[in-house]
Order: structure tokens, then sequence, then C-alpha cells
């Protein structure tokens, strides 16, 4: 079938400011945007620069805003959408580096702050796993899930007027720490993400909730930090 | 050009680049560096799903011996079985120690690591399957990468991300370096090391039709095989049973293991006749084999290329738990709700068996006669220890990797603390790699990368796939005159210097040409059926002439030379491979 | 105060070129009807202080507040704080009883809710009127 592709293009070596440019190809109704973007780079024009790697939705490579969502390019599939015309754009609230690659160099700092590695320097026990019942592990089961594509704190308002909110993904990844039984440095995070730049700066516009590649409800767990928080606090 | 200099660099930060990471690092006088040509998060170590091996024990009894008699025979007797040995008995500790950094596996309602069965793991030396496989629902690979991901980033390692290597220095048998290009700025630099570890990953992309990334182009196998090193065993190549049809998208073996059937055109249940006693979890190069010939003999679903895993019988509450990614491919992709309907299966290229020959300790083999190459290391799917043989059971791969990745870090770490000298770097080595940049830059010709690549990919499928012959692989061997001809016109239309993938996606389609022409001369050469490389003029493993690793190092001509070494005994005597 | 720190990732315009959806729909009503309210608010403090200036200044400004622009205007109004009001208890919802795993159907039912509030409210002020036209 025949689609359009606008694509918000950018040149660092040769552009001023980004532009559009429209490409129309003839893709299958089961490609996924991917392909289309793939078809326009190895037949019409080499230089549109996207990244990619797994093209199945567990690396997080190509996530992108498609028809004004943020969303992995290769989950996307030509035949779900009604319009045929496509609009797609880097992610935004990022550093555009070109074309569609943009820059997560603030977006893993500010995942830096909330000690995103498990910490528990108590001797483990010597032959065999630290034990952990299945209703403690369902706890963090869908904070791990994240691919940390950038979706989520690329499509929070909160995040776009506030380059200091730690944002959706860094705060689902605290959950998945502090919520996890073995873990120990539970108050350290706590601390961290008690903040008016913290928890307190989601208004709960579920953006991210709609952009999860992975159908993580991530406000969910933002809420969950916060009665962690309420918790201490009574 | 600008040089940089550290103690130790590793190239790819999969799980066998981070385990290796996470050892050297906690040496902090040892000057380390990961260089990935992706994002490190994104390494295709992520994509895997059903699970890693163990003899826990947590479920079901099972033993370490019964997992090394499993590997081997999986292998069809080609691993080298005493470092079956190591990756079996090594392998508890290795678990548990990942479970110790945080890993979130599932659990048993004891707060076990929960484990589940796998295709080629049993009980008894094949009396039934064993549930050896420790697994997060189906993401095991995102959960122990990232694991190790986290710890070295707690360690402050550093990290070149979004640098592709180009080559690789090695003079009087010593690594001194590999030239790097920065994607960020499209500069050229020489990084010197005392130790060069390379954990680069597969290379199943060069076939049509594929589970791995479009990253997997099997760079550090051809860069070390243009530097001189030998390939073992490349011509093993796995093609998972089960993809998506028509996608490649892997559907982990787990499906099978928590209980789905595969079923043909005419609703027969037909690995009851290939594999009586495991049926659907026989080792992967059978079930393949199985699944192909049902598709060509007509037996495939309305007649086309596919069968169906039916999963309807496990219930909402099993796959939503234990197989939710699969179950959400299916219904992404194919607009399949497992639940409802059994998905369309067709076998895809997955896993490479062979790659850089490697000592035990995962020293780089110089040739087949034991020497090393000084300072060159490398673990995971780009290396061949060998132990996986001529067909790789599943769940091995990601323990291989991390096992003997992490072996491979502290071999380095007491090659360092040796006394290891910095080897000065062979004057003009990187003009190798600034030439090939500045060709692919100027070309003016008529041929497109993609072109060719689809070329190659759909031929390697067709003529150097699950069935092999001699008619085919010649003719196919015969190509690659031409397609180096026009790879050499192919022209590229960004000139940029920032992000430049167009030029990326060029060198290593250049890296693909290379070795998957080593793989079609391994598979030439090779007059046996043995693992996952089925020849149908040659049906039988033959282990008088072929129980043996080829080992390919490059001509003055440009074709392989091809030398033999056996694989190491340690008891195991070949049986015919009945499950 | 500190000094406010103008530090964006976007510009303004994102939000309307970003796809709407009922959580953020229901944010920038939020905003919206809270600039609103905090507007009467003023206008009701403005108007009330005119009990200072003596009945007839009251009675004046009250009369005002008969005509029919201005009743249409408390009608607006009360869906102003009705809104409000039930996103309000949803906000509560989401943020103490787990309200964020089906925040979409609390928004609807209370929206249902607001409706029939609403429409009770227009009936308790338009019936006296009615009933004394007929009157």
């Amino acid at each position: 079938m025949d689609i359009s592709l606008k694509i918000r293009r950018f040149n660092p070596e040769k552009d001023k400011k980004p532009n559009w440019q429209t490409f129309k190809i003839i893709a299958e109704p089961t490609w996924k945007i991917l392909d289309c973007l793939m078809h326009v780079k190895n037949e019409i024009d080499g230089t549109l620069t996207f990244r990619k790697s797994c093209a199945h939705g567990i690396c997080g490579s190509d996530a992108m805003k498609i028809n004004g969502k943020a969303a992995l390019a290769c989950q996307e599939l030509v035949k779900n959408y009604k319009s045929k015309k496509f609009v797609i754009e880097p992610l935004p609230g990022f550093p555009v580096i070109k074309d569609l690659v943009v820059d997560f160099d603030l977006f893993f700092e500010k995942l830096r702050k909330v000690l995103p590695w498990f910490i528990n320097d108590e001797r483990p026990p010597a032959d065999s796993e630290r034990l952990q019942s299945p209703e403690q592990v369902e706890k963090i089961l869908e904070s791990v899930k994240c691919i940390l594509c950038g979706g989520c704190t690329s499509s929070c308002p909160s995040a776009w007027m506030n380059a200091d909110y730690l944002g959706p993904a860094a705060l689902l990844k605290a959950w998945r720490f502090i919520g996890d039984s073995r873990d120990h440095a539970t108050e350290e995070r706590i601390r961290v993400v008690n903040d008016h730049d913290g928890v307190w700066r989601c208004h709960t516009i579920f953006n991210c909730v709609e952009a999860c590649p992975k159908e993580i409800n991530v406000t969910d767990h933002i809420t969950m930090l916060r009665r962690e928080i309420f918790k201490r606090k009574l | 050009m600008e040089t940089i200099v550290h103690d130790v660099i590793i190239v790819g930060a999969g799980l066998a680049g981070l385990g290796a990471a996470l050892e050297l690092s906690a040496d902090p006088t040892i000057d380390l560096a990961v260089i990935s040509k992706i994002v490190p998060i994104r390494s295709h170590s992520g994509a895997a799903q059903g699970g890693t091996a163990a003899a826990l024990g947590n479920e079901e009894e099972d033993h370490i011996e019964w997992h090394i008699f499993d590997t081997v025979k999986g292998s069809d007797y080609l691993a080298d079985q005493d470092a079956a040995e190591i990756l079996a008995s090594e392998a508890p500790r290795a678990i548990r120690e990942l479970e110790h950094w945080g890993a979130p596996f599932s659990r048993t309602p004891e707060g076990k690591i929960a484990q589940r069965r796998f295709g080629g793991h049993t009980s008894n030396h094949g009396k039934a399957p064993v549930r050896r496989a420790c697994y997060c629902a189906d993401r095991t690979g995102h959960i122990i990468l990232h694991t190790l991901f986290e710890q070295n980033h707690r360690r402050g390692v550093r990290f070149y991300s979004e640098f592709n290597v180009l080559s690789l220095a090695i003079e009087d048998n010593i690594c001194r370096g590999v030239v790097v290009y920065e994607t960020a700025t499209g500069k050229l630099k020489i990084i010197r090391a005392k130790a060069v570890m390379f954990a680069t990953g597969g290379y199943a992309r060069a076939f049509h039709i594929t589970s791995n990334a479009h990253a997997n182009t099997g760079d550090g196998i051809a860069i070390a095989y243009r530097a001189g090193a030998p390939l073992e065993d490349l011509e093993f190549v796995q093609f998972h049973p089960t993809g998506l049809y028509k996608m490649g998208i892997l559907v982990t073996e787990g499906a099978r293991g928590e209980g789905g059937l595969l079923i043909n055109g005419e609703g027969e249940r037909f690995m009851e006749r290939y594999a009586p006693t495991v049926k659907e979890l026989a080792p992967r190069d059978m079930v393949t084999r199985a699944i192909q010939t049902e598709i060509n003999e007509g037996r495939g679903i309305n007649g086309d290329q596919y069968i169906h895993l039916d999963l309807t019988h496990l219930g909402k509450e099993t796959l939503e738990v234990r197989l939710p990614e699969i179950t959400s491919f299916a219904k992404i992709y194919m607009g399949v709700d497992p639940v409802l309907e059994p998905i369309p299966i067709q076998p895809t290229a997955h896993y490479a068996m062979g790659g850089i020959p490697v000592t035990k300790n995962c020293e780089v083999e110089a040739d087949s006669k034991g020497n090393i190459i000084t300072g060159f290391y490398a673990a995971g799917e780009c290396s061949c220890v060998s132990v996986h043989g001529s067909n790789r059971l599943g769940c091995n791969s990601t323990l291989e990797a991390m096992l003997f990745g992490r072996r491979t870090g502290r071999t380095i770490r007491d090659f360092i603390r040796s006394g290891s000298q910095l080897s000065p770097w062979p004057a003009g080595d990187e003009t190798e790699a600034v030439d090939m940049v500045a060709r692919l830059l100027e070309s003016k010709g008529d041929e497109k990368s993609a072109r060719l690549r689809q070329d190659l990919q759909a031929d390697m499928r067709t003529r150097c796939g699950i069935f092999r012959n001699e008619k085919d692989l010649q003719g196919l061997l015969n190509r690659f005159s031409e397609f180096r001809d026009r790879y050499s016109r192919v022209a590229i239309q960004d000139h940029g210097k920032v992000f430049n993938t167009e030029l990326l996606e060029t060198i290593e389609l250049g890296n693909m040409i290379d070795y998957a022409q080593v793989i079609v001369e391994g598979a030439l050469v090779r007059s046996e059926s043995r693992g996952a490389h089925y020849r149908t003029d040659y049906p039988k493993r033959d282990d008088q002439n072929w129980m043996k690793h080829t080992y390919a190092t490059r001509g003055p001509d440009g074709r392989a030379v091809i030398e033999y070494k056996p694989p190491t005994y340690a008891g195991y005597d070949p049986m015919e491979r009945k499950y | 105060m500190e000094g406010i720190k103008y530090k964006w990732t976007a510009s303004f315009s994102e939000h309307f070129r970003y796809k709407f959806h009922t959580g953020m729909v229901a944010w920038a009503i939020h905003r919206i009807t809270g600039i609103g309210l905090t507007i009467f608010i003023a206008i009701h403090i403005w108007s009330i202080s005119h009990l200072g200036s003596g009945p007839e200044s009251f009675n004046a400004t009250m009369a005002l507040y008969s005509t029919p622009l201005f009743k249409i205007g408390e009608v607006m109004l009360f869906a102003v704080i009705i809104f409000h009001a039930m996103n309000g208890l949803r906000i509560i919802w989401v943020d103490f009883f787990g309200g964020a795993k089906y925040h979409k159907k609390l928004f609807w039912a209370l929206m249902v809710a607001a409706m029939v509030l609403f429409i009770m409210g227009i009936v308790a002020t338009f019936l006296p009127m009615i009933n004394l036209i007929n009157l």
C-alpha cells in the first residue's frame, strides 16, 4: 500500500535548524515503521539516520515519536494505523544529534542519581542463592521489564518543563530496587526520590504509561514510591 | 591519529564482555575500558529469553555430571569435553553469584531459583527431560544483562559507547590494540592495550530470516580473521526451530519447556516420530531438521512454509507469568493470541557455535597446534572453546558467555599482574582502516550496500542453510568473487562525520562477506553431517574421518586454509544421537 | 522564595504537538480549571468586599449577578468546580489508594458522577426561577 513518511530531519553538519522531509513509499501492511525507515535509507536516501538493533522490542534502540506519540519503531505496524500518513520525529525532550538520533546523557545522569544497582554488602549464603518468595519477586517483576528506551521520560510534560525532574524511568528504577526484598539501600534511595524534583514533580499525567512499549504502569510505581514515603513519615 | 592507552580493552558489552569487566574492575590498579558499538544496555544478550542452565536441583534431582553428558551428547560429540566439564561444574556457583548480585530470577514456592525444562537437558543421561534452566519469566537474558551492567556501572567502569572497532593489530603473535571509529564524530582512533578481549557476539545476520539483531554482523570474527587469527568450526550455524514465520523473531524454547507442542499441517504432533523419548525437547538441530523436513515434504500448515507451535493448552495464567514476552510478540507481530490460537513458526538462523578458537582460559589460539596469540582473548558467542561442538543446547550460551567471560577476566587479570608489557604499535597498522573508510566515503560506484547484503543473506539461507549439499555450496562459494567485486563498487550517499550509520553498515557488510565465505568453505570441506551441519549428500556422522574441529586461516589468495584438531576427550565415548 | 529556574527540555508548544491521552486531558483541564477557580475567588473576594461600602453598593453588585449573562457564568463556574472536585478525588485516589492501575475507568466514572451533580445543580439553580415565572 502507498504510505507517506514525513520525517523531521536534522544534519548537524549542514542544517541550522531541523526541517521536514516527506518520502512516499509502497509498504506491506505487516511492515513495522522500522522496516519503512530502512526501506527509505536503503533505497532512497542513505543519509537518513536512526538507531536500531534487535528489531523486536527488547533492546529499546529505536524509540521515537510516531504520529505524536513516543513508541518503538519496531513495534508499530503499518496496518495498525488508520491514516497511512506517518509523522516521524525524534523523541521530544532530548537534544537531537542527527535526524532521529538523540542524546541520552541527561537521561542516564538522572538514572545514576537513584543508585541503579543492587546493593547488599552482607555476606551471601555460601552454597545457595538468597531466598526470596514468589510474592516478593512479584513486587518488582513489572519494573524489571524496563528496557531504558526513554519513551516515558520523553513523553512526560513535567520532564519537559523541569530539566531537573528525575523522570519516570529513574523513578521506576528506584522502585525496582526499593521494592526488592534483598536490597539494603532503601533509605538512601528514598532520600533521593523524596525530593521536589523526585516523586513530587509527578503530576499523574500518565503519558509515561501510554508511551511504555513494555506496558509497564510507570505512574503506578511512582505513586507506590509516594506511599512508601508516607509509610515512613507516619 | 589520536592514540589512547589502557591496560585492558574489552570489545563488546554483552554477557561475556560485562562478565570479564566485572572481574577486572575488582582490581582498581587495572586500567580497563569496554568498547561497544551500540549503547551497552542494548546488547543482544538482552534478547535471550528462555533461561540459563545450571544443575542446581532446585525443582527436581539433577547432577553436574548429567549436565556434562547432555552438553557433550548435544554437541554431537564435537565439544571439547574438558571445556564442557568446566561449564557444567562452575555453573551452579556462577548462577548463584549472579543472584547475589541481584538478578531477579523467578522463584519456587520455597524461595529458590525456579528452573524449567529445556531441549536436550535430561536426567540420567537421556532418560527424561530435567528442570535445569534457571529463568525469569521469558526475559532471562534481559535481567542478566541488566544485572551485570548495573554492577559494572556501580564500579564506575569506563565505557566507550558507540565506537566501532575497525581493525586489530597483531604482530609477531602479540596483540597490540585496535583502531576504532567514533560514531559521534567520525574520528578514527588507535587504542593500545596490553590485553584485548573480543566479546563481539554472533554472526547470524548473514542469513535471511534470523533472530539476531542488526548489530550481530560478526565484526569481531571477521576482524580477527583478517588480523591472522584462525576461525574454528564456523560451518556450525544453529537454526533455532521456533522463529515467528517470515520475521525470524525468536520464540523461546522455554515455550516447549512449559509444554508447548509442534503440530504440522495434518494436525500431527510430528516430533513423536523424530525423537520418541523427549519429543519437542530434543536438541535444536534435530527439531529444526524435523520441522524443515515436514515443510519440505508438503506437510506445512496449508502446505505453506510454516508449522504451528501450540500453547493453547497451557492456560492464560501460565502464559502471562512464564511466557509474557513471546505472548506479546505473537500478538503484536502475528496478530495471534497464543491463549486461543497456535503460533506460525519456522526455523530461524540463531547462533554461531564456531568462532575465534580459545583455550580453556580463553586465550586466543594462533593455530591448531596449541600456540596462542599473546594478549588476545575472546569469550561468548564470538569464541569457540569449544563447549558446544556442532550443536548448542538451549540455555548453555547465556551460561557460557557469563561464565567464560568471567574466566577471561581472571585470566587477563593474572596476565596483567604477572608484569605484562605494553607492546609498541606496529607502524602504519592503522592505514588499513583509514584507507577502508576513505575508499568507502569516496566511492562513486553503482552498487547499493543494502542490495548486496540482501542478496548475500538470501543465498546463504538457501544454499548454506539447514540442508546443504556440495553443488549448492560450491556454487555459493564461487559467487564470493562476485560479491567482493560488487562490494568494491558500493557507493554511499552519506559523507558526513556525525553518526554516519550508512558508512558503518557498509563496513559491517564487508565483515559479513569475509566470515560468510569461511562458513561456506567449512561447510563444503566437511563431508559428513554432524549436529547443526547437515549434508544431504553425506547424511551420516563420520567419526572415523571427521571427529575433528576445523581451523580456518586466511590464505594469500583470500581462500581459507583449513587445518584440523580433534576434540579433547574426558571419558564420554561417542554414541548415536537418539532421543 | 528562591529564583525560579526556567530550565526546560522541550518548548511549551510540545504540549500541543504530543498526542492527547485521557490522563493528559484530565491534567490539562485540572490546571485550567484551577486557574479559573483562582480567578473566581479573586472576583468573589472583590465583590464581597463591597459589603464594606454599604448596602446600596453591595445590592447593586448582587443585582448584576442576577442577570442572565452572569447566570450562565454561574453554570460554567459550577462545571469548573465539579470537574476540579471530581478529578481532585481521582488524584487523591491515584495517590493514596493505588488508582493508577485503573485511572481511566476512574476518570470516566467520576465524570459521569460529575455530570449527574452538574445537572442537579442546574436544576437547583433554575428551578426557583422557573417557579417564579410561573407564579
